[in-house]
């Protein structure tokens, strides 16, 4: 008789591959994972807290801070909850739409390519890394020629737009459109039909369309496992219901499923950039901001509003008690706490080092997890 | 794959209006929730609608067998729970907490969210959406609600051990020292507050009594004599017994507002104007009574005027002003 021998083990928090300070607490046998059990927090900065003490407009720039690679799209999900309780939604302007939706593809592109690089890096494939930050780098400069900021940029506010386009932003932006797709041709082309990559990503971390939807999980690890669902086309809001684009879906809801879905995604939200440039080619300059009080003063009432971020539902659920300027409690629903709470049930049986594959899959970013 | 959900892939049609203020009955009746409703029968104690959205006020020992009655009706999606503190909520009554769970329906394409009142526990669903464990470990985490059944219901974005529940509105915002060493060079052993203490005796803090200028005003004040306790920012804003109006204080009212209790003083010297600036509380968040900060101010043992927690802003800048014009 063999003894077996389970020993338990900290994975981070300092762990190059935690993407940030997450803590797994390992059980193991040998190589093989018995258990594993996310510790978190190391991040907590109470903005839940910080909100109920801030007017309306001042959040903005703290939802930045949440999912610090995608801000864009946490600025729109928190501006549009506020204009849901204020009952402004109709009244935004096209322009500021389109405006919007603009930044928030833009950023779902440079999410995924943050995530593509680190993801390929941790299982140790170095070139796409390289070639991923290339095209970040001009999506970044984009957002800075745009709003000033590169990473946190506190781009929209309640009721419209901050800042008209600056002059000759749209020929930028047509211009990393036409060369994108080819991009992600040669991200694929290294990675797609790679042997090693599919020895390390196919069939780990299965996880069933069914139990993909009792952990709670959005987003494209939703999708990889072929639940035809996101929010652009369920629910959608801001004009993505006149924009022509499809919901790319996983069969096996595997590692490399979730890689292909968000690999298509990146494509499918070129494609939404492309139609968008004519269209706001077609609305009056300047026209950005809805007429609605300076003074944000909701009624009374709470709403819970979510929008498609580059990692799942991201919604906010405020409290309003009509009296005051402040939340009376906003909750923030942070896509990446939920999605994380489903890695112990994917990497039960597989080796350690596939771990490593399983945090980058979900996406995480632990300053959403623990906002 | 089996038994996909099938999400409508056009958006789903605008709803028409619903009229305001349709009647429990009505609401029950409506199409999204008219099964689920059905078998929830008489838990569903209350419904109200907002910006398009049904929030219905569920019995809060019967909140299991509605979710699970619920989740068999279509709404197999738990998006969201958290919990809110309403003991600040203008004109509130009743249980202090409420938790919320947001539903979504992939049928149906659209979400529901229920609401349950209390004070401390709730039956945990935590067995009908495994989902819900983590979001109910967060909201145990924030606010202290506990959920009976629960099968490991620890702290999950603070530590444990950690003394409090950040969410909670008598939790200040500045936070409470919790006696973690984050800068030993100036925390001696034995510095700051004992970790995992009640905080409610003063017995439980330590307090360093060297210099204190390096970082920020922890402890907020220099000892002075006399009355001075240590300060306990988790007192702020408790209303104490002392604090009624007396014959030589008639401004010491924490009912009334700054301009009457400065109008009151304005007679007095200047230990009675600062005294009337202070949020009348008797606290001791900053170590005194108010009487005794306003004393400690005038003889200058104190020169620091930010320590009125209660009295927030308008405390601040009216001291600033006496001890300005003086």
């Amino acid at each position: 008789m063999f003894d077996v021998h389970e020993m338990e083990i900290n994975f981070g928090p300092q762990h190059p591959s935690t993407h940030g300070v997450l803590r797994v607490l390992l059980s193991v046998d040998g190589e093989r994972i018995i258990n594993a059990k996310p510790v978190i927090g190391y991040l907590h900065r109470g903005t839940e807290k910080l909100f109920e003490h801030m007017a309306y407009p001042q959040c903005v720039p703290h939802t930045d801070r949440m999912d610090y690679v995608a801000s864009a799209t946490n600025n729109l999900g928190f501006v549009e909850a506020v204009e849901k309780l204020m009952g402004v939604t109709a009244q935004i302007p096209k322009r500021a739409q389109l405006m919007r939706v603009i930044l928030s593809e833009l950023q779902r592109i440079s999410s995924h390519l943050l995530w593509l690089a680190t993801h390929a890096i941790d299982i140790g494939a170095m070139t796409p890394f390289f070639y991923c930050f290339r095209e970040r780098e001009q999506i970044l400069d984009l957002f800075e020629n745009y709003c000033g900021a590169r990473l946190t940029l506190n781009c929209m506010r309640i009721g419209g737009m901050p800042d008209d386009l600056p002059p000759g932003w749209l020929d930028d932006l047509e211009e990393f459109t036409g060369k994108f797709d080819a991009a992600v041709d040669e991200y694929e082309s290294l990675l797609t039909n790679n042997r090693i990559w599919k020895r390390r990503t196919v069939g780990i971390g299965v996880i069933s369309p069914e139990e993909a939807i009792e952990w709670g999980v959005t987003g494209p690890p939703l999708r990889g496992s072929g639940v035809n669902w996101d929010l652009r086309k369920a629910l959608p809001y801001e004009c993505y219901s006149e924009l022509d684009f499809e919901v790319p879906l996983g069969i096996n809801g595997d590692t490399y499923d979730r890689y292909l879905c968000r690999m298509a995604e990146m494509r499918q939200s070129n494609r939404i950039l492309k139609q968008c440039i004519p269209m706001i080619n077609a609305t009056p300059a300047g026209d950005i901001k809805a007429k609605i009080s300076r003074v944000v003063r909701p009624p009374e009432g709470e709403v819970y509003h979510s929008i498609e971020s580059p990692k799942g539902e991201l919604g906010y659920y405020i409290i309003a008690d009509g009296k005051s300027t402040n939340a009376y409690r906003c909750h923030v629903r942070p896509p990446s706490f939920v999605n994380l709470q489903a890695l112990p049930a994917m990497a039960k049986g597989h080796l350690v080092a596939d771990l490593v594959a399983l945090i980058g899959t979900i996406d995480i970013v632990l300053g959403e997890v623990d906002r | 794959m089996t038994e996909t959900p099938q999400p409508p892939h056009k958006p789903a049609a605008a709803a028409p209006a619903a009229p305001v203020g349709r009647s429990l009955d009505e609401i029950r009746r409506d199409p999204l929730i008219a099964g689920a409703a059905e078998r929830a029968g008489d838990a569903i104690t209350a419904a109200k609608e907002f910006a398009g959205e049904i929030t219905l006020t569920v019995d809060r020992n019967r909140i299991v067998d509605v979710c699970r009655a619920f989740k068999d009706d279509g709404f197999n999606y738990l998006v969201d729970l958290t919990g809110s503190d309403y003991s600040k909520y203008p004109n509130h009554s009743g249980p202090r907490f409420a938790v919320a769970y947001t539903l979504y329906s992939f049928r149906k394409n659209n979400r529901v969210r229920l609401k349950v009142w209390t004070d401390e526990a709730v039956p945990s669903v935590s067995g009908v959406w495994k989902t819900a464990n983590w979001h109910e470990r967060e909201t145990w985490d924030m606010y202290g609600i506990r959920f009976d059944g629960h099968p490991n219901l620890e702290r999950i974005l603070m530590w444990e051990g950690f003394n409090g529940f950040p969410l909670r509105k008598d939790f200040p915002i500045r936070g409470i020292d919790t006696g973690a060493r984050i800068y030993p060079e100036v925390f001696p052993e034995g510095g700051g507050p004992k970790a995992g203490s009640t905080g409610k005796d003063v017995k439980d803090v330590n307090i360093y009594q060297g210099e204190w200028n390096r970082y920020g005003t922890w402890p907020p004040a220099q000892i002075a004599g006399g009355e001075k306790q240590a300060p306990n920012p988790e007192l702020a804003g408790v209303v104490a017994e002392t604090a009624k109006p007396t014959e030589e204080a008639p401004w010491h009212d924490p009912e009334k507002p700054l301009a009457e209790r400065m109008d009151l003083a304005k007679n007095g010297g200047l230990k009675d104007r600062l005294f009337a600036a202070m949020a009348q509380t008797d606290c001791t968040a900053c170590g005194w009574d108010c009487e005794g900060y306003a004393e400690a101010i005038a003889k200058g043992e104190t020169k620091d005027l930010t320590l009125c927690v209660p009295g927030e802003a308008e405390t601040e800048s009216m001291l600033k002003k006496l001890m300005g014009a003086n």
